[in-house]
């Protein structure tokens, strides 16, 4: 039989886990698409890709803006959050004095885990009014950008580290042999050598920022438009969700389903393009 | 439990009114305006007033904060100042009543309205907001009680037809005065005696 | 900027040593010490791994370090071109002196010394990109701007291993799909590209298969002459091969020593030493 060796069973037993986590994935899939199915057939793809504006209460159900405002927000985050968290790592473990080494990283860690309310409301009491007194109100896309970087960038960090701390001493020394001062082994060989985990970390970064719910709404504004600037009002899809499920009914509730299911996509898109670039890379 | 009336689309379910909730209009402590009219409110909910010094205040940025769409909130707010979703000119959109006493109390120049009971707590409670009265009515727990406040919505159990019932029991106890000590707690006001 | 011994690249930019075809032994080398080591320290830690260790290297040859294993021969190659400096817990004391300059000197500028005298590893170890970045950036970073040169420099460091009729048309491919004969060959590639005078080589071929083995061997064979290399290696057959000169080292009272030096041919023919006598014919070791 096949489960006779222990090995046989193990991997069978894993299979059944790997099916089980796809699977629930899957029906949440199957579920979010059900839910939006009544406003896609009411609506149509091309109200919400058409219409002028979001009231869904009142037939109107334009999605661009805020699937814009997604993608404005956590490629803002990234753009932030990507270098500022490569170079922390960078500091910590080629720079930093050692007793600095171990409290930086407790400060990483405790950042990294802190609950996105608590920097949201930190967001919404100390950066928006000091935003505000360049250009009032201070509920901004950039206040967003900036409250998600500061959560993003721990898991770049993270990442990053143990990316670097994984390149081979041998590098290190290789580089060493050829004359390179430790500044250009860092820059030309060792950042190189991690650029798939430091690229993975990213991504993940990428992903979280994407999904980020309350510290954005707190601090964005959510005024449902096409941002224009940096102190523009924005909504994103994730804030709309949370912002309109818990009194929404009818159309105006599937139409949010169709929110989730474009964050869904949006994301999967994300992930696809990021994967490519990190597989493009690694060939080289 | 919903904070509102029953919708005309929602009659596969029967709603039982407990209490009432009155909406209020905040403002930061630090705003000295005495009072607005309705017109004047209306004017800045819609964008037509944009400084504070154009209603009686000190000169400084208005900042609208309305509810998110759904809200009964929202739909009370509009009703009662007969305007469409459409004609709010908002700065800042806030989900639940927390949201907006914080949004509105980290910002000077920002308007808003939440549930009176909630606003009372919060500014007894010390933070930065004060609430303003409407039609020469203050906006207090005690008004919204006996009625005098214009501004109010109803908080209502829902239950589904078929267990009608069961739970008659449960609807008598909940509409019971044994229950107005904890609606009060909430800072609601009771509908039945 | 530092004038110490090693910032003149003028003497480095020629293509190293050329001292003519070498035919065998020693006698066609230069009788000249181009590195002298006179009584050599190494601690790890504390730890003594050489002890009062003193040679010359001679010019254009091929010099090889033998001995058991913990004697000290990576210890005492990494001292040369101060690899040891990368090691936190490591001393070295005594004198080490290349082209008659003190490489302890506090002017010392260490790139320049480590361009000069290029290193190869026991393990191939080609950095995780293309083949042709591998060759390219240490050139960028010595400075060299042009990058026709760079590209001309490249295919001249391949021919030199024999690896560019094999990757000529993988330049772009990763430097780790190369097998491990490639990598190591690609290794030794990088190191002469900077165009050294003296190669350290620890245990280049111990890690590759027979094959691989015996092409990189023939290889450092024909570097004699024109690069002064110095090789550690625990293969006798090849020492005997390649070398013009040995050196036999030790573990002596717990720290590795040099027990006996001299031409590759009375080394293994007629050994002065009883231990060097065991060694060499298997007794011992
Ligand atoms: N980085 C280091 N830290 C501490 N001790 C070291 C280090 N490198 C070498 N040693 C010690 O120094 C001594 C000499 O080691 P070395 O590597 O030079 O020997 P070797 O002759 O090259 O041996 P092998 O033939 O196995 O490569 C050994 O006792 C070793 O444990
Ligand atoms: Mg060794």
């Amino acid at each position: 039989m096949f489960l006779r060796t222990p090995d046989s069973r193990f991997a069978f037993g894993l299979g059944i886990g790997a099916v089980c986590v796809s699977s629930i994935l899957l029906l949440i899939f199957l579920f979010v698409t059900g839910e939006a199915l009544p406003a896609l057939k009411n609506v149509g793809l091309r109200g919400f890709l058409f219409d002028d504006a979001w009231y869904p209460t009142d037939e109107s159900f334009g999605l661009v803006p805020m699937l814009v405002s997604s993608f404005v927000l956590s490629v803002g985050a990234i753009l932030l959050a990507g270098p500022v968290g490569v170079a922390a790592a960078v500091y910590r473990l080629y720079y930093a004095p050692s007793w600095i080494r171990k409290p930086y990283r407790w400060l990483v860690l405790l950042l990294a885990g802190m609950p996105s309310v608590v920097l949201g409301l930190w967001g919404l009491v100390v950066l928006v009014p000091l935003i505000a007194r360049i250009e009032p109100p201070g509920t901004s896309l950039i206040a967003g950008i900036l409250v998600v970087s500061l959560m993003v960038a721990p898991t770049v960090t993270i990442m990053s580290e143990s990316a670097l701390e994984g390149v081979a001493r041998s590098s290190w020394s290789g580089a060493a042999a050829l004359g390179l001062s430790r500044e250009s082994t860092l820059w030309n060989v060792v950042l190189p050598a991690a650029r798939g985990g430091i690229a993975a970390g990213i991504l993940l970064a990428a992903a979280r920022a994407i999904g980020e719910t309350m510290a954005v709404l707190m601090v964005t504004g959510n005024i449902v438009q096409m941002p224009d600037g940096p102190f523009s009002a924005v909504r994103v899809l994730t804030s709309n969700i949370a912002l309109e499920m818990a009194y929404a009914t009818g159309d105006h509730r599937a139409a949010l389903f169709v929110s989730g299911l474009a964050l869904t996509i949006l994301v999967l898109l994300l992930s696809l393009t990021a994967a490519r670039i990190a597989g493009l890379k690694n060939n080289v | 439990m919903i904070s509102r009336s029953l919708s005309e689309d929602e009659n596969d379910l029967i709603g039982f009114e407990l209490a009432r909730d009155g909406v209020g209009l905040i403002l930061h402590l630090q705003n000295e305006v005495p009072a607005l009219s309705r017109r004047q409110i209306v004017d800045i909910f819609t964008g037509k007033v944009t400084d504070w010094e154009d209603v009686g205040g000190r000169p400084g940025r208005i900042t609208v904060v309305n509810k998110a769409e759904g809200r009964s909130t929202l739909e009370l707010f509009l009703a009662y100042f007969d305007l469409g979703v459409r004609d709010i000119a908002a700065h800042v959109v806030i989900g639940d009543n927390q949201q907006g006493i914080k949004t509105v109390a980290a910002n000077p120049g920002a308007i808003g309205y939440v549930s009176i009971g909630t606003a009372e707590f919060e500014s007894g409670a010390g933070t930065p907001i004060r609430l303003l009265g409407l039609e020469g009515v203050e906006a207090t727990v005690e008004n919204v009680k006996d009625g005098t406040y214009p501004l109010a919505r109803p908080l209502t159990l829902v239950i589904r037809p078929a267990e009608k019932v069961r739970l008659r029991g449960f609807i008598e106890f909940a509409r019971s005065p044994e229950m107005h000590d904890t609606i009060l707690e909430q800072f609601f006001v009771p509908s039945h005696p | 900027m530092k004038t110490g011994p090693y910032t003149d690249k003028n003497d480095a930019s020629g293509s190293g040593y050329t001292l003519g075809p070498v035919v065998s032994g020693p006698e066609c080398c230069t009788p000249e010490a181009v590195i002298a080591v006179r009584g050599l320290d190494v601690a790890y830690d504390g730890v003594a791994a050489l002890k009062d260790v003193s040679l010359d290297i001679y010019k254009g040859c091929v010099t090889a370090l033998i001995g058991p294993s913990g004697c000290g021969k990576s210890t005492f190659l990494s001292s040369l071109n101060r690899l040891t400096d990368m090691s936190g817990g490591c001393r070295v004391s005594g004198s080490i002196t290349v082209d008659g300059w003190n490489i302890h000197a506090p002017e010392v500028n260490l790139q320049e010394l480590r361009r000069k005298v290029g290193m190869i590893f026991q393990r191939p170890n080609p950095f995780p990109f293309s083949v042709r970045r591998n060759l390219d950036m240490p050139l960028r970073e010595h400075g060299i701007s042009n990058r026709y040169e760079r590209e001309e420099r490249i295919e001249t460091a391949l021919i030199d291993v024999g690896l560019w009729d094999e990757v000529r048309d993988r330049l772009d491919a990763s430097a780790l799909s190369l097998s491990g004969g490639q990598q190591q060959r690609l290794c030794i590639a990088r190191a002469l590209i900077l165009k050294p005078s003296i190669l350290l080589m620890d245990e280049p071929c111990s890690a590759l298969d027979p094959l691989s083995s015996a092409t990189v061997e023939s290889m450092v064979g024909s570097l004699r002459g024109r690069y002064t290399v110095v090789v550690a290696t625990h293969n006798l057959a090849q020492a005997r091969r390649i070398a013009n000169y040995a050196a036999f080292f030790w573990v002596k009272d717990r720290a590795g020593a040099l027990i006996e030096y001299d031409t590759c041919g009375r080394l293994f023919e007629t050994p002065k030493h009883k231990l060097t006598a065991a060694y060499v014919t298997g007794i011992a070791g």
